[in-house]
């Protein structure tokens, strides 16, 4: 059956297969005090592209995420560009240079716990990257884009911080419907 | 720019007190864990924005 589908029609599994768009794969809650949390097996050759939203939870000081695939440690490339609130001054930026990881992927501080982003071809023998991973901290705001250089599939991710803790808060890890 | 230091990272954090997660299970650092994590973030600035 094709989209639009009409009144009085059948909708097939096949139907609703082909249509979904966003499917959520894995949702996994974040502990107490945790530095790091491994999500295994989120990425499949079902779905090529995922969105990855964080969320719900809190740091124990201000604190920027990192993200890791694999057990990978090498050849993350990225740049994060923000600017402040008060919109004063040139926006700024920082980057990753053949870092070990994606080092501001999001955010966390007392009262929040955040990050939203797109992961294209994490399970590909390809480079991955990852795009418009927006955050928002306490006086400024920004989004991060990158590219992890290494043509190897992942099925794996870790969540990391610069500094302290988090705690509470899930990652919901969705797959963009290959079609 | 102030930076952290040991002393003030391990009286925030201390041994025993900091986790790994992987999936659903959590537990508490190895001591050498916590040591290598904390040492880690000693002379890092404090930056409440990243770059700050």
């Amino acid at each position: 059956m094709t989209y639009p589908w009409a009144s009085g029609e059948v909708l097939t599994a096949a139907d609703l297969n082909a249509y979904a768009g966003l499917v959520l794969v894995k949702t996994q809650t974040i502990g107490t005090a945790v530095a790091s949390v491994t999500v295994s097996n989120a990425f499949s050759s079902t779905y090529d592209n995922y969105r990855i939203v964080i969320g719900g939870g809190v740091g124990s000081t201000a604190i920027t995420l990192s993200l890791q695939l694999g057990a990978s440690t090498t050849a993350y490339y990225g740049v994060v560009t923000y600017a402040t609130y008060a919109a004063t001054g040139t926006p700024l930026s920082a980057g990753d240079n053949n870092a070990a990881k994606w080092t501001t992927i999001g955010y966390a501080a007392s009262g929040l716990l955040q990050a939203s982003f797109d992961l294209i071809n994490p399970n590909l023998a390809t480079w991955t990257s990852i795009n418009a991973a927006s955050w928002a901290a306490q006086t400024v705001a920004g989004t991060f884009n990158g590219v992890h250089q290494v043509s190897t599939a992942y099925t794996d991710f870790t969540l990391g911080v610069n500094t302290g803790t988090l705690t509470g808060g899930t990652i919901r890890v969705y797959g963009y419907n290959n079609g | 720019m102030a930076e952290w230091t040991r002393d003030e990272l391990v009286a925030l954090y201390l041994d025993g007190t900091v986790n790994v997660q992987v999936d659903d299970e959590v537990r508490p650092m190895t001591t050498e864990e916590w040591s290598t994590w904390i040492d880690g973030q000693v002379g890092q600035p404090k930056p409440e924005e990243p770059g700050a």
